[in-house]
């Protein structure tokens, strides 16, 4: 083995792999069928060394990026290497072999060079539909795996080079859109294709010991770095808690709760006391608690850095997560887990993010996001009479931080997925946005205002759709820092929201009142007909610091801009008549 | 532990401390072995567990709810 490669060595070998990663995304993204892909990017890419470790990774999603290993890594190990052939290709969507949720295929390619594995790249993809008891997934009432869809344990999908036909027909069988299915992972495996050749390629060009040392290098340089950053903390236990409104099936709130521990150069999250798991999707395993548990931790500990931080394996280790067996942020087989990707994880991220603001300085803290995928997806028939499905998330308001607001209408934070453009929307689905705006007044006040969420209004086209949503941050709001508040809520008391109105009703209802369901916010299999409207709202973020200190100039601009109501810029930031009525003349000439 | 079990029962064998599922390897059929690390009478998933274990105080489960 090389004793020493070079840094200069090491950092074009990373830059490399990173640059790898870019490639893999943009190729599934121009290939890949179904917009969730091709326009949300709500997949992954990375690639791991011959341990199965995290080595290098593009910026896509980070709830996937810091799940992912752990569904590698089980792949490799259930099925053994000595098992493995030159062109096999692995899938694993199984939530408790290191997954996440079904929907969340991992497709893993290990690479050969002279009759031994050298590397594995693997893309993660949420795929359209898996099958089970709702179109799209997003089963809100399911309560256990089974019902959400088809299950696959590290699986050989592609043998030696040659696909496993009887695989893939069992497999297509028992999903609504096979042809999209099958195009979505045409494009995954040649993203793992890509990888193949030109990590060959480094390998080639560097010799394996080169590359195989900098890969050890690379993990090793990035731990030094978390490492550096957690000695700087308070040697102390911080403690936050936050709930979720329900389970879907039960109307009880759902606890999270967190100590994190400064042990030397270690940070320890536990999470001891959260709540059991639920017999809902409201269930998270133990590669989603650690995944949030990451995120939260390189939010708050990576601003100081330079570039793109170099993510990977070592950047874990000094974190260490522990997850009580059988509560809801690490749920035992076979609960259903839809929710624990989408809703768990960010109720997660929102508890560490608590807890972090207790250890760092005051300058690297933000109040929490709005903190809900607002998952909502749809199946029918097009007006052509062809089925389709869809799935979408709502972007909403971040939390405010010591130097500025909040941003509006971004993506929640576990995740770097995009907005579906309406365009796109409209030309494939048989549904018409009627309304896409900022949610006035819905950032929470403070010093500096939490960031906006969003209103969508969408009017359904063709004769019947089915609905499948699952949501959360309806009755608990999320929280402001240091006298910063949390957003003020909708006019039913409600933050982020989603109601309906039928064609010949002037009211918008909840699927409670309107189709009887438990909760507000999870729930499945609502049909809808022709002409019925849905709204769909998002909540802002917390505000920080106390809104009487928020310089009124700033308020009035809120005013014009209509991000603030005059009514709220009297009430939380002390704003004068005059200054208000100032501002209601310049926002009716803008208009 | 090598008593050989059906796949599906081996998903909800976990770390004794961090609570990580642990890995099983299939050895034949249906069946597989669980990897893993095993102390006195836990099963561990690793070094760093079994050595963090000996130090590391549990917070109390239960508490007073508290928000911000």
């Amino acid at each position: 083995m090389t004793e020493r490669v070079d840094p200069v060595t090491i950092s074009v070998i990373r830059g490399s792999l990173i640059s790898l990663c870019t490639e893999i995304g943009v190729a599934m993204e121009r290939t890949a069928y179904s917009t969730i892909l091709s326009e949300g990017q709500d997949f992954s890419v990375a690639i791991y060394d011959k341990d199965s470790e995290l080595v290098a990774q593009a910026a896509f999603d980070p709830s996937h990026l810091g799940a992912m290993a752990f569904a590698v890594g089980s792949a490799i190990k259930e099925i053994g290497k000595e098992n493995l052939r030159e062109g096999d290709v692995l899938l694993n969507n199984d939530p408790f072999r290191g997954g996440t949720h079904l929907h969340d295929f991992t497709v893993i390619k290990p690479i050969f060079w002279r009759d031994a594995i050298v590397a594995i790249p693997a893309v993660r993809a949420h795929q359209i539909d898996v099958g089970g008891m709702a179109a799209g997934g997003n089963a809100g009432e399911a309560t256990d795996i089974f019902q959400e869809g088809i299950r696959f344990p590290p699986t050989k999908i592609i043998s030696e080079g040659r696909e496993v036909t009887d695989v893939w027909k069992l497999w297509l069988s028992n999903v609504r859109l096979p042809k999209a299915i099958h195009g979505d992972m045409r494009s995954l495996l040649a993203a793992v294709d890509i990888a193949d050749k030109r990590i060959i390629e480094l390998i080639k060009k560097y010799g394996l010991e080169t590359f195989q040392e900098s890969a050890t290098q690379i993990k090793n340089i990035s731990e030094s770095m978390m490492r550096n950053e957690i000695s700087k903390l308070p040697k102390k236990r911080a403690y936050f808690e936050d709930f979720m409104d329900d389970t879907g099936t039960r109307s009880e709130k759902v606890r999270v709760c967190v100590t994190i521990t400064i042990n030397g150069n270690d940070l320890i999250a536990d999470y001891a006391g959260s709540s059991s798991q639920t017999q809902s999707p409201i269930n998270a395993t133990y590669a989603v608690t650690a995944a949030s548990t990451y995120i939260a931790v390189l939010q708050m500990l990576s601003q100081d850095w330079l570039g793109v931080p170099p993510i990977n394996q070592g950047m874990f280790r000094p974190i260490k997560v522990i997850a009580p067996p059988g509560s809801f942020v690490n749920a035992d087989y076979p609960s259903a887990v839809f929710g624990g990707n989408v809703e768990v994880s960010m109720r997660l991220i929102d508890a560490m993010l608590g807890a972090l603001v207790q250890l760092v300085p005051v300058a690297k803290t933000k109040a929490a996001c709005y903190s809900t995928n607002q998952g909502l997806a749809c199946g029918g028939k097009n007006l052509d009479g062809k089925p389709y499905v869809w799935y979408l998330y709502r972007e909403g308001g971040w939390g405010a931080n010591a130097t500025s607001d909040g941003k509006s209408a971004l993506f929640c934070n576990s995740s770097n997925c995009k907005n579906q453009p309406v365009e796109i929307f409209e030309a494939r689905y048989p549904w018409l946005y009627e309304h896409f705006s900022l949610n006035e007044d819905s950032g929470g006040p403070g010093k500096y205002r939490g960031g906006l969420g969003t209103i969508m209004l969408m009017r359904l086209l063709a004769p019947e759709a089915e609905l499948n949503g699952c949501a959360d941050r309806f009755t608990n709001s999320p929280f402001g820092i240091f006298d910063g508040l949390p957003p003020k809520p909708t006019e039913c008391g409600h933050w982020s929201d989603f109601r309906v109105r039928l064609r010949d009703s002037k009211n918008w209802k909840h699927v409670t009142e309107l189709f009887d369901k438990p909760s507000p916010s999870k729930w499945s299999r609502v049909t809808l007909h022709k002409g019925d409207l849905i709204e769909h709202i998002t909540t802002g973020g917390g505000g920080f610091g106390n809104p009487l200190e928020r310089d009124h100039s700033r308020v009035e601009k809120d005013i014009i801009d209509g991000y603030v109501t005059i009514e709220s810029a009297r009430r939380f930031y002390g704003l004068k008549r005059s200054a208000d009525n100032r501002s209601h003349q310049k926002k009716s000439r803008r208009k | 532990m090598k008593m050989p079990i059906i796949s599906d029962e081996q998903v909800n064998t976990k770390c004794a401390f961090c609570g990580q599922p642990i890995p099983a390897k299939r050895i034949e059929g249906l069946r597989s072995e669980i990897l893993g690390m095993q102390v006195a009478d836990v099963l561990l998933c690793s070094e760093a567990c079994y050595a963090l274990s000996k130090t590391y105080t549990r917070p109390s489960v239960e508490r007073e709810t508290v928000k911000t």
